[in-house]
């Protein structure tokens, strides 16, 4: 994406929106709900156009070249609107008929590993069957561009645990995951790297460990008496709770402020790896 | 066009054509039985039509019977042709066209079709190759029920030229508003938004050919009324002939109406 800016009317998409992505890579797209993460992704497929900027995807233009990139493409929107009156079965055989069958991964396979019947009319499938449909018609073809917003919503533990499976051995297969998620867990989790959108802007393109490797340690202390009034200000504290006080940390200054910290008694202190939301939280504070 | 969403267009369409086939055809049938009925009425049917104003008359169709006595197409243009069916039909065509494109819109399931490897053209063309389909077996069912009908009955008929050129002219005039009710469809994500602008163009064109034969200041309305151009069906079904300046209003209108429904379909953000 190259400096990508759509406004609705008055209301800000993106803003010269920047990144890209890896072939072959699980990317994760984080923000907040209004941040301009679907907005990203309709763009992406053409479903709207932008003012300015452009999308290149395996060296096709996104808007000129749309149903020749489509052939590889897997699309799952956060809220999946099928057709209520098809049966699941009749909308996957028929969404087959668009694409080359060659190579295309097995149906019953996929419903097996999603537990998933694709026998009944989908307005009579849960919301988190219907999600399962979308993600079996998205897989199904074994796209090399799979474009996934907010996908294991509606999913239960054991399915999710199921489809990040699907999602590794796709990723072994060269298949390239564009995955926009509030789940930050489930992203720290399968991500090799993650954009954060802020404001209709990326605020930041970092590969998980480094970005987590670079953020500040968190570090909670718990003293036996309060130290006095002011004495811990040139400290960055996220919180006090009584006798907790929670701080973040420099890698680099951490020695120095356990030092610090070791001039008033300690009852207990724990020093932790940030996880990516507290990353993500820092950006949004 | 693409070949799929046609097909599974007919499948999501194929009862509700199957339904509105069988209803013309039944009505159609039922009208033809009954006109050695009306025939024997003899000038008992024709004293109730001249009491009415003759612009109301003209505008009902079936105009040569007052003093060429009651034909068998001056009775099916007085009672089904001129209005009737044209209700009917239009009724489906707006009903079609509005859920092609607004329909998946509002519905949320365009983002299905979009997210294919189709263009916007092909699903425009898709939906109304579809649609076009839908009116012919509307059309066909229609003059096979009164065809059938009158055959069975014994019913002289005109020559059959004047039915085919009737079909085609009515095939025509229907692709006409299917075409408008398209590109209607393709501006707005409401269905019941493209549903009544459908409906609009259907009644202000109407009106307008009503409003034209009531008073002689008005009498060039009907230039804009698309009624104006299927004419008279009981003239053409016994003369066979048909102005050609007709037929080209409708090509064009289906030319335009459907370059411009791609054109916007094409530009337009569909934030779904």
């Amino acid at each position: 994406m190259n400096n990508l800016t759509k406004y609705y009317g008055r209301v800000r998409g993106v803003e010269q929106l920047s990144f890209s992505v890896n072939e072959g890579e699980i990317f994760g797209f984080l923000g907040p709900n209004g941040a301009g993460k679907t907005t990203a992704i309709r763009l992406m497929l053409d479903f709207i156009r932008p003012q300015s900027g452009s999308i290149g995807i395996f060296g096709f233009d996104a808007h000129r070249d749309a149903p020749a990139i489509h052939r590889y493409i897997g699309y799952v929107s956060g809220e999946p609107f099928l057709y209520p009156f098809m049966r699941g079965s009749e909308l996957l055989n028929w969404l087959r008929t668009f694409r080359s069958r060659s190579g295309e991964l097995s149906l019953a396979r996929l419903c097996e590993i999603l537990q998933f019947d694709p026998k009944y009319f989908i307005k009579s499938y849960s919301s988190g069957n219907r999600k399962k449909l979308a993600l079996i018609q998205a897989l199904m073809h074994r796209p090399r561009l799979l474009i996934l917003d907010e996908p294991t919503n509606g999913l239960d533990p054991i399915i999710k645990q199921n489809f990040y499976a699907i999602l590794q051995s796709l990723k072994q297969s060269g298949t390239t995951i564009f995955f926009s998620s509030h789940d930050l867990t489930e992203v720290q989790k399968i991500c090799d790297r993650v954009a954060i959108i802020k404001d209709g802007r990326v605020v930041a393109v970092e590969e998980v460990g480094s970005l987590m490797s670079k953020s500040n340690l968190l570090v909670d202390v718990t003293f036996q008496e309060m130290p006095q009034e002011g004495s811990l200000t040139d400290l960055t504290i996220t919180e006090r709770n009584g006798q907790l006080v929670k701080l973040q940390v420099g890698r680099s200054e951490i020695n120095a402020v356990l030092a610090r910290l070791n001039q008033y008694p300690i009852a207990n202190i724990t020093i932790a790896q940030p996880t990516l939301e507290d990353i993500f939280l820092t950006w949004y504070r | 066009m693409s070949l799929s969403i046609f097909w599974q267009t007919v499948k999501s369409y194929w009862l509700t054509i199957c339904l509105y086939c069988g209803g013309l055809l039944l009505y159609s049938m039922f009208l033809t039985s009954v006109y050695p009925v009306a025939k024997d009425l003899g000038t008992n049917y024709t004293d109730i039509f001249e009491k009415i104003p003759s612009q109301v008359r003209d505008f009902m169709g079936g105009t040569n019977f007052l003093s060429g006595g009651l034909t068998f197409e001056g009775f099916l243009s007085l009672e089904h042709l001129n209005f009737f069916w044209v209700i009917a039909v239009s009724a489906f065509i707006i009903g079609f066209a509005s859920r092609a494109i607004a329909g998946e819109v509002e519905q949320g399931t365009i983002a299905l079709l979009l997210s294919q490897p189709v263009t916007r053209t092909q699903i425009f063309l898709s939906k109304l190759a579809v649609g076009v389909l839908g009116i012919a077996a509307l059309v066909g069912a229609v003059m096979g029920g009164i065809i059938w009908q009158a055959h069975r009955s014994d019913i002289a008929i005109a020559p059959i030229e004047g039915y085919w050129l009737f079909i085609g002219v009515a095939i025509l005039f229907f692709v006409s508003i299917l075409a408008v009710a398209m590109m209607f469809s393709t501006m707005v994500v409401e269905r019941g938004r493209a549903m009544l602008m459908g409906l609009l163009f259907v009644i202000v064109s109407f009106a307008m050919d009503i409003f034209a034969r009531l008073n002689e200041d008005w009498k060039n309305l009907d230039w804009l009324s698309i009624f104006k151009y299927y004419g008279k069906p009981d003239a053409i079904l016994t003369t066979a002939s048909v102005d050609d300046l007709h037929l080209w209003v409708f090509i064009g209108i289906i030319v335009v109406a459907t370059v411009a429904g791609i054109a916007i379909f094409n530009r337009r953000d569909i934030a779904v």
